[in-house]
């Protein structure tokens, strides 16, 4: 499915598309993970991811003020050259429930974030081109800053207890 | 890759309306949202020329989270809703979409027909093989085994419906088959199925997080078909037959006849109702 004409690291306009699409989808994931629980009545959840999409937003300024210059290609969302069916930065939707709390909810932005690094540091590493190699290290060390964020943040907020998953009036029970 | 520059005006979001899915977090769907936006940006589709379809169900919420026209419609009746829009108004893009019980079951009829007549829509499918919406009851692809429903506690017993099959009996001239876990492959199937000319069928399998929590399975098992999408039907039909069922791809494409019907731009409402007296 994916055309190797595409690689992310074979110029700097094809990486930084495809660095577009990851912090884009990221961005979208996350609102949509805020939509998702604000419709099912867990705000403080809610604010985390529309906070963790905020950020994403400025890393897609990040990547489009580097790009400022260039025209980026046009790369069909099947055509991105990821390892994975979706961008490095979104997975673990399946690991979403109506009462998660912020513990699962950052444990979920750790995870995407070391992610979204391994892939910078991928391209980093096997291109041949200097100047990709540079951007990736610039996008690789903003990850690095907030991964280093993220921790910190977890570390403020109380763990995760046993029976998160109890609710004594579910809005879903199979008739 | 194209050669056509990024244009940031045109985004998948662009096609977003500001109404908040009601899903579960975790729901399939939201994956099948965002395939099929991701297609329409792809396409460049202005919003004004997309019209969206719907029945009844979970995923027949579609249109409301969609800023094109769309139409959540009465369950089962998505296609000829769709159909009949596709008739008066053959330049816009209409897409059908809704869940394997509205599809299958309540407007099973409705799909063979459709199928057969071959109007130019895409009919997109999100089967999770439960009626979500009700809280859980078998629908026509649940397997007969599955003993989850307190309406079915030892099972249906019935052998379940193969979508694939039907479409490729009646007519259909496009028929594929998607995985929500996967919306970047989808959104290729959506791509292709909008620009095939006739009746493009899309079959998504996209796990119920709440009912059939079972299925996040799906993502271990789901595989490509290991063959290029076939014109012939008899070498299609052995496909489909010998396939799990966890195969996606492009399943079959030909080149049928489109039904479009002829339209009297000259009529007005009063030659219309002339035709009524006469």
């Amino acid at each position: 499915m994916n055309s190797t004409s595409s690689l992310p690291y074979d110029s700097i306009e094809i990486f930084l598309a495809h660095a577009y699409a990851l912090e884009d989808e990221a961005t979208d994931r996350y609102d949509q993970l805020a939509d998702a629980l604000e419709i099912h009545n867990n705000p403080d959840v809610a604010n985390i991811f529309r906070e963790l999409s905020l950020h994403s937003q400025r890393h897609t300024g990040m990547v489009m003020s580097l790009a400022k210059d260039l025209t980026l290609p046009k790369i069909a969302p099947w055509e991105l050259t990821w390892r994975c069916p979706e961008g490095p930065e979104i997975d673990c939707m399946e690991g979403c429930h109506y009462l998660m709390n912020a513990a699962h909810a950052l444990t979920i932005a750790m995870h995407n974030e070391e992610r979204a690094q391994s892939y910078y540091t991928m391209v980093r590493q096997k291109s041949p081109n200097n100047s990709v190699q540079e951007l990736a290290r610039q996008l690789e060390a903003q990850k690095a800053r907030h991964l280093k964020m993220l921790g910190e943040w977890i570390e403020r907020i109380p763990e995760s207890v046993e029976d998160w998953r109890d609710d004594p009036d579910p809005a879903n029970m199979p008739e | 890759m194209t050669d056509r520059s990024a244009n940031p005006a045109i985004k998948p979001k662009h096609y977003k309306s500001d109404v908040k899915p009601v899903w579960c977090p975790g729901c399939g769907h939201f994956s099948i949202l965002s395939a099929l936006t991701k297609s329409l940006a792809y396409l460049e589709t202005p919003k004004e020329d997309v019209a969206v379809i719907s029945g009844i169900g979970c995923s027949s919420r579609l249109p409301a989270y969609l800023d094109t026209y769309g139409f959540h419609g009465i369950h089962g009746r998505a296609l000829p809703l769709a159909s009949g829009l596709k008739a008066v108004r053959p330049e816009l893009t209409v897409i059908a979409a809704g869940g394997d019980g509205d599809g299958f079951s309540i407007g099973g009829n409705h799909f063979l027909h459709a199928c057969r007549r071959n109007m130019d829509l895409t009919y997109i499918v999100m089967d999770n093989e439960v009626y979500g919406m009700t809280k859980g009851q078998a629908s026509p692809t649940t397997k007969p085994d599955w003993k989850q429903s307190k309406l079915t506690p030892q099972g249906t017993g019935v052998r379940q419906f193969n979508p694939a099959a039907i479409a490729l009996a009646s007519g259909a001239s496009f028929i594929a088959r998607g995985f929500s876990g996967d919306p970047n492959g989808l959104s290729k199937l959506i791509t292709e199925g909008i620009k095939h000319r006739g009746f493009s069928f899309i079959q998504v399998l996209s796990p119920c997080t709440t009912f059939r929590p079972e299925q996040k399975e799906w993502k271990k098992i789901v595989h490509e078909f290991d063959f290029v999408s076939s014109s012939n039907v008899i070498e299609a039909a052995q496909r489909i037959h010998g396939d799990d069922g966890f195969s996606t791809g492009i399943i079959f494409q030909a080149a049928y006849e489109v039904w479009e019907p002829e339209l009297k731009t000259s009529e007005t409402l009063t030659d219309i109702e002339q035709a009524f007296i006469a």
